[in-house]
């Protein structure tokens, strides 16, 4: 007995149907423009190398609080944060009165082969804070890491506890070593060393293709065949090809810090362990004693929410807090849900500290 | 089962596989070339029982096995949905074993080092 009750003549239906609407799609997408970025108001306030400080204009009264730095991954683009218009956490956070900055690591070429992570969080990370401070006048800023930006976060305050007010993780490992990190459990037996001496830097699309890989069918075919669905809906089209966009718009990854970054984290987990130092300085989480907001996504395939959790016990903070979200790792950014939720929840959680 | 649907029987799919990467063998020349082939070969082989595990997995979901009968499935829609959840499945299970973990990080590497030596 099974399952499968097709009709012939209701399969030709469905194919044709099919088959208009996938060639409906591609006539929209040429048709349509989405090459222009659609990020808010923004105006670059400080350049490092090729470290970029973006400081978006307030569209909203002043909420009063300390400026928001946010610290994204050395992989893929900010522009996840500010997608477009309507799906934009940025936008939510600068309608809420907050004073936004974003770190924008900018795309590491050949001669950035040697930059280390001692660079990025401590040189790079640290001047765009001491920038921050500087034009505001406050001893320390808000610092919201998001994803692999939130290990090197963690790292900065923990180098640098004065420098950070309140720490913010979003979707964060944290623990490399959970069981369910498909992503970890392959990069911990990759020959990183091996790699970074034959290519230098680590091409984006290397990468792309490993997270394309932890789900290898939902991520492709699944993914392009549900465009019949959105077919004559424009704007979700428009959507869909600046969530391509930014899949496939990744900065290869200096080798230094990729090494780095493999050896102490993926294989050794030393954020964790102990025994993590960067620029020579011993990195002690415990040292962080500023309020901590963990930020997690329940159905998250990249960081699962196993590595993100043990964030908790880390920190020598006496005020820690967590927040689920109901969704995946590029949902909590870009969901519906998410546009009210998240800004919301960071806003009032900063506010109340 | 596997006569009529020849991507259900792990040789057919091995030795396209295989077929695959000793072509690129045969372009490839030297040590880091054969280096390649043979971690091909070796990722090959685990994928090609990846693939079986799905084809299994989905012929087990299309078999009206579950208590009171689960709902028929009268569309493609339905049918590739289905596909694609136990391809992934199948992978999730798979992809995580130590084993692929090796062989696709040696994949790399190999192809890494191949790359290398075609540099001027």
């Amino acid at each position: 007995m099974t399952r499968l009750a097709l009709d012939p003549a209701a399969v030709a239906l469905e194919m044709a149907e099919f088959s208009r609407r996938m060639a409906l799609a591609g006539q929209q997408f040429a048709a349509l423009d989405v090459g222009a970025e659609q990020h808010a108001t923004r105006s670059e306030a400080f350049r490092i190398d090729k470290t970029v400080l973006w400081h978006y204009a307030p569209t909203a009264k002043d909420a009063g609080l300390a400026p928001l730095v946010i610290c994204y991954a050395l992989v893929n683009r900010p522009t996840m944060l500010d997608l477009q218009p309507d799906r934009s956490l940025i936008r939510g956070l600068l309608a809420r009165g907050l004073d936004v900055w974003l770190v924008d690591w900018g795309y590491p070429d050949a001669g950035d082969r040697g930059l280390s992570l001692d660079d990025y969080v401590n040189r790079y990370l640290g001047a765009c804070l001491d920038h921050v401070r500087a034009a505001r006048g406050v001893p320390g800023v808000n610092l919201l890491g998001v994803c692999q930006g939130g290990t090197l976060s963690i790292c900065h305050a923990a180098l640098h506890p004065e420098r950070v007010r309140n720490l913010v993780a979003m979707v964060t490992p944290v623990d490399f070593h959970t069981e369910d990190n498909l992503l970890a459990r392959w990069a911990r037996k990759l020959d990183a060393d091996g790699l970074v001496d034959a290519l230098g830097n680590v091409p984006g699309a290397m990468l792309n293709a490993a997270f394309l890989a932890l789900r290898p069918l939902g991520l492709t075919v699944g993914k392009y065949a549900a465009l019949a669905a959105i077919a004559e809906d424009r704007e979700a089209l428009a959507n869909f090809l600046r969530m391509e966009r930014w899949i496939h718009d990744s900065p290869d990854q200096a080798g230094a810090a990729f090494r780095e970054f493999m050896r102490d984290f993926f294989r050794e987990n030393r954020l964790v362990r102990g025994g993590l130092a960067i620029g020579g300085r011993p990195v002690d989480p415990r040292r962080i004693a500023c309020p901590v907001l963990n930020v997690y996504a329940l159905r998250d395939h990249l960081v699962p929410p196993s590595a993100s959790k043990p964030l908790a016990g880390l920190t020598g903070s006496r005020d820690y807090g967590s927040f689920e979200f109901d969704g995946g790792h590029i949902g909590i950014y870009v969901s519906r849900s998410a546009q009210e939720l998240l800004p919301r929840t960071i806003a009032q959680w900063l506010a109340s500290r | 089962m596997t006569a009529d649907n020849p991507f259900g029987d792990p040789d057919f799919v091995r030795r396209t596989l295989t077929a695959y990467t000793q072509q690129l063998g045969a372009l490839a020349a030297g040590a880091a070339g054969q280096r390649l082939v043979r971690a091909g070969e070796r990722l090959a082989s685990l994928g090609a029982d990846i693939a079986s595990d799905a084809f299994a997995r989905l012929s087990s979901r299309l078999a009206d096995e579950a208590p009171g009968g689960a709902p028929p499935i009268t569309s493609l829609a339905a049918l590739h949905a289905l596909w694609v959840e136990c391809g992934d499945a199948a992978w999730q299970a798979g992809a995580g074993r130590e084993e692929f973990a090796e062989a696709q990080a040696e994949y790399l590497s190999a192809l890494a080092a191949l790359g290398a030596t075609a540099r001027p």
